[in-house]
């Protein structure tokens, strides 16, 4: 038995300091992805949270041959982000637009920062799928299949979406300024 | 392989090109020397990459030991169990000390009763069944003629 699925039993069997090793191994992956999917940290708190519960109650679901128990617990704080971003669409986003700067008038005069904040931005309009695609893989560090199996889609559904998201990013990077535009 | 190709795997495996799949060592870095549109798309890719890289950097919690503490004080739930999980913890309980100490040699105490009733059921081992002839007894007196003879 590998030392993750040994982890898993005890945790299933109810071993409290299994599931501290677990919540100290996983905890900064876990939580950075709540972060990066709802923008709040409050919110990224809670899910979080609620996350590593389920890895208590759930423990004896895992399946090691399906996926490792990083993937399986991203797939849980996938699915818990996912129902928060759509009961509650209009908070979600509020922590990460306050970084954003107005002063910028081209984009040949953006800054790194102000570039960053745009694509911040960008990030955070991009529709569910794509963004979801793109912060497991590119923030998360996890390989397409990974992606595949937290969001329950094939492999080539995962790179469609992940080529459309690259795409809208650079995109809308290169595009003149919607904020000037506005103004 | 062609500018379509690589469009492609960087746009579905990003900038690490090390990392794209079927790729024979050295093809990709020698079709970007050989075509500046190639290099021109890395680049670009490239510089997206890095700028997702300080949103990466910048989107972390900073107080992580705070939420390790909050979540490891959180009052677990009891674990949930199975039907079949808990007729197994009742026939052979892990918890409670004393039924573990008492239980567990009880129940190993049952195993060569429990072996031998099913044996017994099960086998004659060479007793033969005493057959129930009183039935048949009964019949045979009832059809005897006890009436008297006249004189």
């Amino acid at each position: 038995m590998s030392p993750e699925a040994e982890m898993m039993a005890a945790i299933a069997a109810g071993d409290q300091n299994a599931y501290a090793d677990a919540v100290k191994r996983y905890l900064r992956l876990i939580s950075s992805y709540c972060l990066r999917m709802t923008g709040n940290r409050g919110e990224a708190e809670d899910l979080t949270q609620e996350t590593f519960l389920k890895l208590w109650t759930h423990a004896h679901s895992w399946k090691p041959e399906l996926a490792s128990v990083s993937t399986w617990l991203h797939r849980i704080a996938h699915n818990l982000c996912i129902d928060f971003m759509r009961r509650d669409k209009s908070s979600s986003k509020e922590e990460l637009n306050e970084n954003i700067p107005d002063d910028f008038d081209t984009a040949a005069e953006l800054d790194r920062q102000a570039l960053i904040a745009r694509l911040h931005q960008a990030l955070n309009q991009l529709p569910e799928r794509q963004r979801s695609a793109l912060v497991l893989n590119q923030f998360q560090g996890l390989s397409n299949r990974d992606v595949a199996a937290v969001m329950d889609i094939s492999v080539e559904a995962v790179e469609s979406v992940l080529a459309r998201a690259r795409r809208t990013l650079k995109q809308k990077l290169h595009d003149p300024d919607p904020l000037k535009e506005l103004a | 392989m062609n500018l379509e190709h690589f469009q492609y795997l960087l746009e579905t495996h990003g900038a690490d090109c090390q990392h794209w799949p079927g790729q024979e060592p050295g093809q990709v870095e020698a079709f970007i020397a050989a075509t500046p549109a190639a290099e021109a798309m890395l680049k670009q890719a490239l510089w997206l990459d890095a700028l997702l890289a300080d949103i990466a950097s910048n989107t972390e919690f900073t107080d992580i030991a705070g939420l390790q503490r909050k979540i490891l004080a959180r009052e677990l739930p009891p674990q949930p169990t199975s039907v079949m999980q808990r007729l197994l913890n009742w026939i052979s309980p892990r918890q409670d000390q004393f039924l573990q100490t008492f239980w567990r040699p009880a129940l190993l105490a049952c195993l060569p009763l429990v072996f031998g009733l099913y044996l017994g059921t099960q086998f004659s081992f060479g007793i033969e069944e005493i057959p129930n002839d009183w039935e048949e007894e009964l019949m045979l007196l009832s059809l005897n003629d006890y009436a008297e003879p006249l004189p």
